[in-house]
C-alpha cells in the first residue's frame, strides 16, 4: 500500500503509537502528520498504512483536518498556546508576636520550679541547634551500586 | 573468621579497597532482576532495577518508558502489535 497525501496512518512508534492521523506532507522519508496524535513530523518507517483515504491539501491547515477526519469519528487533538500567566509571588511569613512571648516565658517562670530558672543557658543552645534543619536529598539518580 | 550468619550466599559479596590499600569485603543485598518483555522474554531497557525500596521512590517517570506497553512489552513486539492492528483496522 502506498502511502500518499491524505491517507490516514497509525503510528507504531514512541509516545503516540497505537493514535492514527492524515499524512498532509512527505518529504524524504519524512512526513507530517496531523489527528489524534500531535501535529508533528515523523520517520515514514515509523508509520503503517490504515488503508483509509481523506480528501486533504498539502500542508493542510490544522482546522481543516479536523473537519476531513470528522467523518471517519477520529478526534483531532488540539493543543493549547501556551498563555504565560502571573508568577506567583513569594508571601513571607509574618514573624511572630514579640510582645507575646515574653508574656508566656513570665507564665511558665512562676509555674516551673527554681532549678529550671537557675540554667536558662543550657536551654538556649539546645533551640538553637533545632532551627537550621536543611532540606532533604531527593534521591532521583539510581544508584547503581547499591 | 566470618560471622556464620555471612556464610550463605544470599548476600551479595563486593570487594572494596579501603584507603589503607587494605581490601575488605562488604556484604550486600542482591538486586532484583532485569525486567523482561511479556511476549518475548527479551530485557527490557529503560527500567531501573535498584533495591526495591530505592525503586519505590522514583519518579514515575523514571520507572518505564513514556509509550504504550511502556515496561510490559519490548519495542519489537510493541511495534509488531500496532502494525498488526493497523492492518486489521481496513
Ligand atoms: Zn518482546
Amino acid at each position: 500500500m502506498v502511502m500518499d497525501i491524505g491517507s490516514i496512518v497509525m503510528k507504531t512508534a514512541g509516545r503516540d503509537a497505537g493514535k492514527r492521523a492524515a499524512i498532509i506532507e512527505i518529504e524524504g522519508n519524512m512526513a507530517l502528520i496531523d489527528g489524534e496524535t500531535r501535529r508533528r513530523k515523523t520517520n515514514l518507517a515509523h508509520l503503517e498504512p490504515t488503508g483509509q483515504k481523506v480528501d486533504l491539501k498539502k500542508s493542510a491547515s490544522h482546522d481543516d483536518v479536523k473537519k476531513a477526519l470528522e467523518s471517519l469519528k477520529i478526534t483531532v487533538r488540539d493543543t493549547k498556546p501556551k498563555t504565560a500567566g502571573e508568577r506567583p509571588k513569594k508571601v513571607r511569613k509574618a514573624k511572630e508576636n514579640p510582645v507575646e512571648a515574653p508574656a508566656k516565658k513570665a507564665t511558665k517562670k512562676t509555674a516551673d520550679t527554681e532549678e529550671k530558672e537557675a540554667k536558662p543557658d543550657a536551654k538556649a543552645p539546645a533551640e538553637k541547634k533545632a532551627a537550621p534543619k536543611k532540606p532533604r536529598k531527593k534521591n532521583n539518580g539510581i544508584r547503581q551500586k547499591s | 573468621m566470618v560471622a556464620p550468619r555471612l556464610k550463605s550466599r544470599t548476600l551479595r559479596r563486593i570487594k572494596v579497597r579501603l584507603p589503607g590499600s587494605k581490601t575488605v569485603t562488604h556484604y550486600k543485598r542482591r538486586k532484583p532482576s532485569i525486567a523482561k518483555c511479556r511476549k518475548c522474554k527479551a530485557n527490557l531497557k529503560g527500567i531501573p532495577h535498584p533495591l526495591q525500596s530505592i525503586f519505590k521512590n522514583l519518579p514515575k517517570t523514571a520507572k518505564r518508558p513514556q509509550r504504550p506497553f511502556g515496561g510490559e512489552l519490548c519495542t519489537k513486539c510493541m511495534r509488531a502489535h500496532f502494525v498488526e492492528k493497523a492492518r486489521k483496522s481496513e
